[in-house]
């Protein structure tokens, strides 16, 4: 009998408002908030989104371990000369040293022979290929630069070239990426048709091509690495703009982009507000991981010898010297082994931190 | 199917065409005195260019004609002799530019292939065994490795490991496919050559692991969260088999993939491996040639690699029809 | 001015960039810190209510707690255990799935998600038993959990037991099960020739045909063996026991038939497995033979077509067909359905539904249907468990919760059902949402979209009260009944 008329009640009360009316002396009596008195809902507290990428990019060490190699390495190669001012980054050790070399020498025949070591004493003008040493910290190369210097100025150059070909690189790519994504029909297909002609060109052949062209100009040594890789971002902008353009072409597919649509938002706005937050991540990412390609590039054209040129320093030219000399690659570890470390570092910094971003970032990721 | 593949086959040529107009407009970029100053070095240098070889060249190419029509002739008559596979004759090995792109090949694509067999038998595994073991010591461990594989310079890896395993320990020769000193004969011969490749081969495959890891495992995990797999795992599916017949299958569609795409690309030789090594392979010979400013050699040989990136792209398309069920090529 | 001298003067200026940026990022952080402590403050005094966000100190305790609890439940899983540990008895034989108690948690980063907490039911041999709810309620992450298929190592079962009654093959000393083999009116082993794979009959040594009892078959041609029911936890199994009961014991068909099936096999592939690997003996021809037979139980046209095509060469209904076909294949006992219906039109919801019903009489099986739609309910079940917020809040016989509904939740869930004779142009709803179970405090949950909230809702979580044998429900409306009657 009871439960029937509560059922009836129930019935009664159809809108909202009365069940409202019902429930409001609820929340009067709980004039005292205690934590469980509040609604539900409140009792729910969230990750912000700030906190949750952060969150994500800390949970994986790598990232954290990748993050204080770069710092390190901004640090080193920018502060160190500040701190460091001993040596420049061209400036050779005249103090000169002094050589010996030994010879066994052997005089006369059968029982009177006897061998003498013969000491050569050569005085050098120039300090070159000195051991480790409070002076040199790392020594000096064959021509009597400091290497731990060089190495800090050759990081300002690899770092800063790689920094500005990359934005450089994300810049194009999201203009033309844009353009074409955005416009659609022949514009899209013009340029993705660039785009393939220019993946389909060697990577390496036509760099050393450019830097031969370089050579027949004369250009300084110094600024031959900036026109390098101003041709690099020319040549390299198609991957990003691939990205772009297929993010954004996706996003058109959307259905909250269809909802922008009916609800009459303007060209701008919907780009601003809700393709360039959506690209924003996978561009992040990408940027981070071609950094490190990036300097693995110009490492390898000084190597080649078509980058940075001595006496200038950059972390691959400071290797190049061992495909000319043999014994510094066998006997001098010191001259070539740690730019080759800086050059590691660097790369594998932005790797980690890369992959991170790209764990962190990634709005399909559960955990 | 057909239609497709004509299609493609259009949109290749038409690529090629721009590839080549890029080149060229490059290497007419060089001064001409420039081109002459190389030749007469190379002339002191005790090579032997003979003046019809040069005039040729010039001819060729139109380089002497500055005017806009005489670079559009010289691109013409360049481009005439492109299709008629005649590359011109390159200054340095004196020689057609096509013979030696050819005959220096084989090194290239023996070492490459090799390298790439052990890249995917190694990588492959590691990915999932990563996936599969997502967060766990174990994926941090190899995510690690990989990744410091990832980030090696091929250059300083490639000194390194001749410093430590040809100079230090004596293991392995310095450079070079053979030795130059003896003459071996059958297996011996054999293993002259395997002790020259190793080394180049260690730097090749540890370099290259981390890329196809990385795509392993990120496919890998992939698929592990797709519906198919939860229902494999409720058909009572040992994990094993959900992973290495439901899994592995679906894993291997883009990986296959590319790696088709990658075979035509074996033939263009790795550059820098084969220069720190100094082993005769197309890479190292195109790197001494473009040094000298060998015009020729070098227009030929970025043709080349052109063509194969664009063959590349062609194969791996078409095996991705191949080789998953889904895709028809209607279109 | 010479080279160096230039060089010094750019590092001059970097330098100066450097401290001017660094000046930069120190007022920023500085900026920062404030505001933090401004609000730090705030929340110190009391007088502002909490942030809405979690702060770094509390999620990072939660990571830790969490990633001990994953841990331990992961090594649980993965342990090897006798089957004593997981070897139990029904409560009530009549049943062929009890579970109890069950707490399924996922462990996010937010806490601890208890998207079912404390869930008894019983589904009795024979019977469809409905479960009903809003989405998020837990119905999807408790029939995971009969499958143990929550996603590891975030989702895990927590506590509890889930009991089922499996008939399994009789394993004889050797670990192989036992064959039944066909006897004649005196009861003597039938014997056959042996024949080797071409069909021919094989020999022994001295030319006599090899003799080999004839083994029962089924009316699929599936071979017999011995069989014995056995009671098992699920809660308590390690995860490489459980491959006996899935897809043999309990099947299970999903929500989305579009993207369940492998694409890269065939459908043909993907259903002999399934025969393959639950019955022993069987050769290829055999697995064909009887996923055939499914198929065409299922009620499709052309089974041999079917059999050779991909998944993506069929319909969503066929796929679901499919599916159903693949669940039968490991002959059952206990097959769940995911809201089955719910990715496809009405037209083939029907006739997926009178399959479903119709296929359940054939094998004598049962169902554990999980769905939202109350209709398919009304038409399936015979039993109807009514889930929110990972809670059950009333259960009771299809008729019970249809014709006498009693919590306000279930009331309001029918009243929102369309019908053609309402006279009203507005559809009746709830208000409100599902609220997300992490932090539960201990009072109903449904207080706040309640219309008939007492005094009583303020105080701790309702019990379950028993209204009829079969009719239970957590209110305290009718809790207080009880109450008052016994005072």
């Amino acid at each position: 009998m009871e439960e029937k008329k509560n059922q009836n009640e129930i019935e009664s009360v159809t809108s909202e408002e009365e069940g409202a009316e019902i429930a409001a002396p609820s929340g009067e009596s709980a004039a005292v908030l205690t934590d469980s008195e509040k609604p539900l809902d409140k009792n729910v507290r969230l990750l912000s989104p700030t906190r949750m990428v952060l969150r994500r990019f800390f949970r994986s060490k790598l990232s954290i371990i990748g993050l204080i190699m770069i710092v390190a390495l901004l640090l080193f190669s920018w502060l160190g000369p500040l701190v460091y001012t001993r040596w420049g980054e061209t400036e050779v050790d005249y103090s000169g040293k002094t050589e010996y070399t030994y010879q066994l020498i052997t005089v006369g025949e059968g029982e009177d022979a006897y061998s003498f070591y013969q000491v050569v004493e050569t005085e050098r003008q120039i300090n070159s290929l000195a051991p480790l040493s409070g002076d040199h910290l790392l020594g000096t190369d064959k021509s009597g630069m400091d290497v731990f210097t060089r190495i800090m100025y050759g990081g300002r150059i690899s770092l800063s070239i790689s920094f500005i070909a990359v934005f450089a690189i994300t810049f194009l790519g999201i203009v033309f990426g844009g353009v074409a994504g955005y416009f659609g029909g022949w514009v899209d297909n013009v340029i993705m048709r660039f785009c393939d002609i220019l993946s389909c060109l060697p990577g390496y052949p036509i760099m050393l091509v450019i830097g031969t062209i370089l050579d027949a100009f004369d250009v300084d040594s110094q600024f031959r690495i900036y026109y390098l890789m101003l041709f690099l971002t020319v040549f390299s902008w198609p991957g990003t703009a691939r990205l772009v353009r297929g993010q954004i072409l996706s996003l058109r597919e959307q259905e909250y982009m269809v909802a922008a649509d009916a609800m009459g938002y303007s060209t701008t706005r919907k780009i601003f507000k809700h393709l360039i937050p959506n690209v924003f991540p996978q561009l992040i990412v990408s940027m981070t991981l071609s950094l490190g390609s990036m300097i693995l590039y110009e490492a390898t054209l000084s190597y080649l010898n078509m980058g940075v040129r001595a006496p200038y320093a950059a972390w691959g030219t400071l290797i190049n010297i061992v495909s000319e000399d043999t014994n510094i690659l066998q006997n001098y570890f010191n001259v070539w082994g740690p730019p080759g470390f800086c050059i590691i570092l660097a790369v594998l910094g932005f790797n980690f931190v890369g992959d991170g971003l790209r764990d962190a970032l990634d709005p399909k990721m559960k955990r | 199917m057909l239609k497709y593949i004509l299609k493609r086959l259009g949109l290749a040529v038409i690529i090629l065409l721009g590839v080549s107009v890029i080149i060229y407009a490059l290497v007419r970029a060089m001064p001409v005195d420039f081109v002459e100053n190389k030749i007469n070095q190379m002339n002191q240098g005790g090579a032997t260019i003979s003046q019809d070889v040069i005039d040729a060249m010039y001819q060729m190419y139109g380089i002497t004609d500055r005017t806009f029509l005489g670079v559009l002739s010289g691109y013409w008559s360049w481009l005439t002799a492109l299709c008629r596979f005649d590359l011109g004759k390159s200054f340095v090995y004196g020689d057609d530019v096509l013979k030696v792109i050819v005959e220096h090949m084989g090194v290239s694509f023996l070492v490459s292939f090799i390298a790439i067999i052990f890249e995917y038998l190694i990588a492959i595994p590691l990915g999932i065994t990563a996936a599969t073991h997502q967060y766990s010591v174990r994926d941090y461990v190899v995510t690690v490795l990989v990744m410091i594989g990832l980030s090696l310079p091929s250059f300083f890896f490639g000194r390194v490991l001749q410093n430590v395993f040809s100079m230090g320990l004596g293991w392995f020769p310095v450079s070079g496919l053979t030795d130059a000193t003896q003459h071996f004969t059958g297996l011996a011969a054999v293993g002259d050559y395997l002790s020259h490749l190793a080394l180049p081969l260690f730097t090749m495959v540890i370099l290259s692991i981390g890329g196809t890891m990385r795509y392993t495992r990120t496919n890998m995990l992939e698929v592990l969260n797709s519906d198919y797999i939860r229902t494999a795992r409720a058909k009572g599916l040992k994990e094993s088999k959900v992973i290495y017949k439901h899994a592995f299958r679906n894993t291997m569609i883009p990986i296959v993939t590319i790696l088709a795409g990658v075979l035509p690309t074996l033939f263009s030789g790795a550059m820098i491996t084969e220069q720190v090594f100094d082993l005769p392979g197309i890479g190292n010979v195109a790197y001494k040639a473009m040094m000298q400013g060998d015009i020729p050699f070098i227009m030929g040989y970025n043709m080349f690699l052109a063509i194969l990136s664009v063959l590349g792209v062609l194969i791996s398309d078409l095996m991705y029809a191949v080789v998953d069920p889904r895709v028809k090529l209607a279109r | 001015m010479s080279f160096p001298e230039k060089l010094k003067e750019i590092c001059k200026r970097c330098g100066e960039a450097c401290k001017k940026a660094w000046q930069a990022v120190c007022s920023f952080f500085k900026g920062l810190w404030e505001k933090l402590a401004a609000k730090f403050k705030k929340n110190k005094d009391g007088t502002e209510e909490k942030s809405h966000y979690l702060s770094g100190k509390e999620v990072r305790a939660i990571a830790k707690e969490n990633n001990r609890i994953m841990r331990r439940l992961e090594q649980r899983k993965k342990r090897k255990a006798p089957e004593s540990e997981f070897v139990t008895e029904m409560k009530d034989p009549q049943n062929i799935l009890e579970i109890e108690d069950l707490h399924s948690y996922f462990f996010t980063d937010q806490g601890v998600v208890k998207a079912v907490n404390g869930v008894s039911f019983e589904v009795p041999q024979g019977s469809t038993v409905g479960v009903v709810g809003e989405s998020g309620c837990g119905k999807s992450v408790t029939s995971l959990s009969v499958m143990q298929l929550l996603q590891g190592p975030q989702g895990q079962i927590y506590s509890g037991s889930i009991r089922f009654k499996s008939l399994d093959f009789k394993r004889g000393a050797d670990g192989k099960p036992i064959p039944i083999y066909v006897r004649d009116e005196k009861g003597e082993i039938v014997y056959d020739d042996a024949r080797d794979k071409k069909g021919n009959i094989r020999l022994d040594k001295d030319g006599h045909p090899i003799k080999e009892p004839r083994q029962q078959r089924d009316e699929y041609g599936t071979k017999q063996y011995e069989m014995e029911e056995k009671v098992f936890d699920i809660a308590q199994m390690p995860i490489k026991e459980m491959y006996r009961l899935r897809g043999r014991q309990i099947a299970m068909i999903f929500q989305e038939p579009m993207t369940s099936l492998n694409p890269v096999f065939t459908i043909g592939n993907q259903l002999d497995e399934v025969t393959l690997l639950h019955f022993p003996g069987s050769s290829k021809e055999d697995a064909k033979k009887r996923s055939i037979e499914m198929l065409n139980l299922v009620g499709i046209a052309m089974p041999e077509r079917v059999y050779k095509s991909y998944p993506h060469e069929l319909s969503g209904g066929m796929r679901q067909r499919v599916m159903i076909s693949m669940a039968l294949a490991g002959d059952p006992r206990l097959i769940i359905a995911d809201e089955p219906t719910t990715a496809l039109d009405v037209t083939i919801q029907a006739q997926i539904l009178d399959l479903l019903r119709d296929l359940k009489k054939r094998i004598n099986g049962s169902i554990l249907l999980i769905t939202h739609d109350l209709g398919i309910i009304a038409e399936m079940a015979d039993y109807v468990v009514v889930m929110y917020a990972g809670r059950i809040i009333e259960q009771g016989t299809a008729s019970e919760i249809f014709h006498n509904p009693m919590h306000p939740y279930t009331i309001g869930l029918q009243k929102s059902k369309p019908t053609m004779d309402s006279d009203s142009d507005t559809l009746f709803n709830i208000p409100g949402n599902v609220p997300n179970p992490i932090n539960m405090p201990d009072y109903c949950y449904f207080r706040e979209r309640c219309t008939r909230c007492t005094e009583r809702c303020h105080g701790e979580y309702p019990r379950m009260v028993q209204v009829s044998p079969t009719h239970k429900v957590a209110c305290h409306l009718y809790d207080q009944e009880g109450a008052d009657e016994k005072e």
